[in-house]
């Protein structure tokens, strides 16, 4: 009985991840892109755990549009100054896909910080997708999310400052 | 910056009339970028708009928000902050200023206050006796702000937009007072 409840638990897992992956193929591929470009270290994945990636891919199931949807990649220990801005906004843009289009672009010298906020304007889902990809001195952390209704407005008012609280 | 003339340049455009007279934010201002300490770029246009409009929800902030973009046709933000006074020259931003003494472009604000060096003006563009656009330029020693709202909008709702999607908020009630009379055409 623990045997068949056990191969039916790891089924269930199986069938709920599998089409997680396959969405996530878009997230990654800016990943990698990234990564390759600036020779950059292996990324944490803080949402993709043994037990955080199940439980996301569920939410996602689920279709309860209160929950937010998040995909986090960081990099970190990465050289300061590795990333020019034009340099890194060509390569962030030519890796997404066209229905990502960037809506917020913020260079700031005094904080070492340059942060693009893509909008996926092909989206026919129930809730909005977006993309944040923030350059700090020595970090770089992507977050993709897909937002529950009632939380539109801030992200779209404060993309940033939401990104980063997804990310912690 | 400033709470009280914290920025904005909108430029605008479009509206629906093809001969309409687009604002056109000037290519040589794009310099100021390698200067700034801070560069805010924000872009949304109508499309862009109309996907955030379909995502709000039903509560009251939200359905506010949904009325004051739901006729707009784009949002357009450029903000530049630097480290030090004057690293911009006054004259470049002239060249937006010309673009609005077009006859459909009237100004209906003008600020300039002399302790803090700062000068905000609000533009609008009428067409058909309708509000189709609205500018605001806000000038500072160490700031300099476009804020570009396509498409109806009142004065008021400005004042609503203000520190929303990207806009800074302008506390034009108390703060501002009507210029004598429109740019001379």
């Amino acid at each position: 009985m623990k045997r068949a409840a056990f191969a039916l638990g790891l089924l269930l897992a199986v069938v709920v991840a599998l089409p997680a992956r396959a969405a996530d193929k878009e997230f990654d591929s800016l990943v990698n892109t990234l990564r390759h470009h600036y020779s950059l270290p292996r990324p944490e994945y803080p949402l993709r755990g043994i037990f955080m990636g199940p439980m996301m891919a569920l939410a996602r199931h689920s279709g309860d549009a209160r929950k937010t949807e998040v995909e986090v990649a960081t990099f970190e220990n990465i050289q300061p100054g590795r990333f020019e801005p034009v340099d890194f906004e060509n390569t962030v843009n030519h890796s997404l896909p066209s229905n990502w289009r960037p809506f917020v672009r913020v260079f700031s010298r005094k904080d070492h910080e340059i942060t693009f906020v893509y909008m996926d304007t092909a989206s026919t889902s129930q809730r909005m997708r977006l993309f944040v990809v923030t350059a700090e001195d020595n970090e770089l952390t992507l977050v993709r999310v897909r937002i529950p209704d009632d939380q539109t407005m801030a992200w779209v008012d404060n993309p940033t400052h939401m990104a980063k609280k997804q990310a912690k | 910056m400033k709470a009280i003339f914290r920025l904005f340049l909108i430029a605008l455009f479009v509206t629906g009339c093809a001969a309409a007279q687009q604002v056109q934010w000037p290519v040589k201002l794009d310099k100021l970028a390698a200067k700034a300490s801070e560069v805010v770029d924000v872009q949304l246009d109508q499309h862009m708009l109309a996907m955030a409009n379909r995502f709000m929800s039903d509560d009251k902030d939200d359905q506010e928000a949904k009325g004051l973009i739901k006729n707009l046709h784009g949002i357009y933000v450029k903000s530049f902050e630097f480290d030090k006074d004057n690293e911009y020259d006054p004259a470049d931003v002239e060249e937006i200023r010309a673009q609005l003494r077009s006859p459909e472009w009237t100004r209906i604000v003008g600020v300039v206050s002399k302790k803090d060096n700062e000068k905000v003006e609000v533009y609008v563009r009428q067409l058909n006796n309708q509000i189709s656009g609205m500018v605001v330029l806000a000038q500072e020693p160490r700031e300099l702000t476009f804020v570009n709202l396509d498409g109806p909008i009142s004065p008021d709702q400005l004042d609503k937009l203000g520190g929303n999607f990207g806009i800074p908020r302008v506390e034009m009630r108390d703060k501002a007072k009507p210029a004598p009379k429109a740019v001379p055409k």
